[in-house]
């Protein structure tokens, strides 16, 4: 792999976004993400390169650390934050979007349930991961999810769910989807939510954290 | 023993930002720093955020003390006056000798949690994090704080008071909280419940006090609730 790519993941992991970016300490002074991915371009490196080997790899290997508890969710932030500011260069040089991404999760928390911290959060990294992401935002009802799944044809439906009271709903969202659209995939996650549940409420993917399902969506992709 | 024959009452009170306590460290931790250390532009915001956050929160917090006897089922409920809580053989166990049962609930209004939500979809994820994690962090010190306000009016009349439990914690439904709800004042303390149990404004935490001269506060939870996918006992 080209070696300002190793690099430019690096920023990414480590949220350095720029040269004029004090943080993290060790790497002051130096170019961020924005610089080297300007110098990549520069090279005549592609976006699409420079997107998948590049600012992907570092939201991955981050999306790792914060799974195995190694690094915490505003490290993730943080590290979004760098990617964003590199995805700006490279955002005018898509031509089309199925260029910029792999596909589009419509993700939203469900009717009944106000909490958005964790559904953001995994937006972020399956974001970062290279997907397009629709959210749906809070209180999402049936009927709004299955709008989105037609208005975009071909998308996976993320959901969240922070209460066992807010589990029934869900599990009524993911049968009403899977009764009007049986191709459409769903991932769930949340704190109370269990593998068990999800096999029990037809769910095709539990995700205990955002990068289990930025994994089951690239095995889609890869197997598209 | 004599009994003060505590009567029904319901105290609601309002508690101001210095009467917590929330400090940089204990935020920090509650974010996931433990061993490791802590990025400066977080620790950064960690400041920031304790700064600000006292002019956006609003804390009203109460409880009632229930006229009723405690009484204990075998199967893991508890029943006083109108109330028949399943609270399972954890919490059941804790309230053992409770004479009185307390329902609090205590919250922050709206404005740090709003705050936090528009920075975390918008400009400042980072920020948006730090506002809500200490939100959360407030919240919890309150309660305790009003926790500690029951404990000494209990010691007026020689009672002490239990530890807190919440319905959704240490296996009680948190369904029950309708059952709760339904022993305060409508709007109690400006909080409302919403069908599926869920509290507005959302940095609100409820719960039961157990009261009684032979009741005992539990410095480490832990030890006597073995759930072992609590998200605390990995902290
Ligand atoms: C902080 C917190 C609070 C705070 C505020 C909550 C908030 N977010 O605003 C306060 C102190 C106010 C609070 C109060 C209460 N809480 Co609370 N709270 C939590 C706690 C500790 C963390 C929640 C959080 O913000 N997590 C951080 C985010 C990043 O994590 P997350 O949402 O789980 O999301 C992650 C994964 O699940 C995953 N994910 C989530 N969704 C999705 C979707 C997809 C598609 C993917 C890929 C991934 C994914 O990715 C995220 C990142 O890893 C949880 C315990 C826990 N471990 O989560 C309890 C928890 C949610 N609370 C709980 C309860 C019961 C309550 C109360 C009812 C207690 C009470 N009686 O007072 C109240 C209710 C508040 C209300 N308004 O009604 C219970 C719910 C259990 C249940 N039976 O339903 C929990 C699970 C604790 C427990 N018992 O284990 N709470």
């Amino acid at each position: 792999m080209d070696q300002v790519l190793g690099q430019i993941a690096v920023c990414v992991e480590r949220g350095k976004i720029n040269m004029a970016s004090p943080f993290p300490p060790d790497l002051a002074g130096q170019n961020g993400a924005e610089e080297l991915t300007q110098s990549a371009l520069d090279a005549g490196l592609s976006a699409e390169e420079i997107l998948n080997q590049g600012l992907i790899v570092g939201m991955q290997k981050i999306g790792e650390k914060f799974r195995n508890n190694e690094a915490f969710v505003p490290d993730v932030l943080l590290a979004a934050k760098a990617m964003n500011a590199a995805m700006k260069l490279l955002e005018p040089l898509f031509k089309a979007d199925a260029n910029r991404f792999k596909g589009t999760l419509v993700m939203g928390t469900v009717a009944g349930d106000l909490h958005d911290i964790g559904k953001n959060l995994a937006s972020m990294i399956i974001q970062g991961a290279g997907w397009k992401v629709v959210d749906m935002g809070v209180d999402v009802s049936t009927e709004k999810f299955l709008d989105a799944i037609k208005a975009n044809e071909g998308c996976v439906v993320g959901m969240s769910a922070l209460l066992t009271t807010t589990m029934a709903n869900m599990e009524q969202t993911v049968r009403a989807i899977k009764e009007a659209s049986p191709a459409t995939k769903v991932i769930v996650g949340g704190a109370p939510l269990s593998q068990e549940f999800a096999d029990k409420v037809g769910a095709d993917c539990y995700c205990p954290d955002p990068q289990r399902g930025a994994e089951f969506l690239e095995s889609l992709s890869a197997g598209a | 023993m004599n009994d003060p024959g505590i009567s029904d009452q319901t105290i609601e009170t309002v508690i101001a930002f210095d009467e917590i306590a929330v400090d940089a460290a204990s935020l920090i931790q509650s974010m996931g720093y433990i061993d490791s250390a802590c990025p400066e532009p977080v620790r950064l915001t960690v400041e920031e955020a304790l700064l600000e956050a006292a002019p956006h929160v609003d804390i009203r917090g109460g409880y009632r003390i229930l006229p009723d006897d405690v009484r204990l089922e075998n199967s893991g409920e508890i029943e006083c006056g109108a109330c028949r809580f399943k609270v399972g053989k954890v919490i059941k166990g804790q309230l053992r000798r409770a004479r009185r049962l307390a329902l609090f609930a205590i919250t922050i209004g709206d404005a740090l949690e709003t705050q936090a939500r528009d920075l975390l979809r918008g400009d400042d994820p980072v920020k948006g994090y730090v506002l809500d994690a200490t939100a959360s962090l407030i919240v919890e010190s309150a309660a305790d704080r009003l926790h500690e306000q029951l404990r000494n009016a209990a010691a007026e009349w020689g009672w002490k008071t239990t530890n807190r439990f919440s319905p959704g914690y240490c296996g009680w439904p948190v369904e029950q909280q309708h059952i709760l709800f339904a022993q305060l004042p409508a709007k109690f303390c400006g909080i409302t419940l919403s069908e599926t149990a869920l509290m507005h404004p959302i940095k609100s935490v409820s719960g039961v006090i157990g009261l009684g001269d032979g009741v005992a506060y539990h410095p480490y939870p832990c030890d006597f609730c073995n759930r072992q996918d609590c998200y605390k006992r990995k902290r």
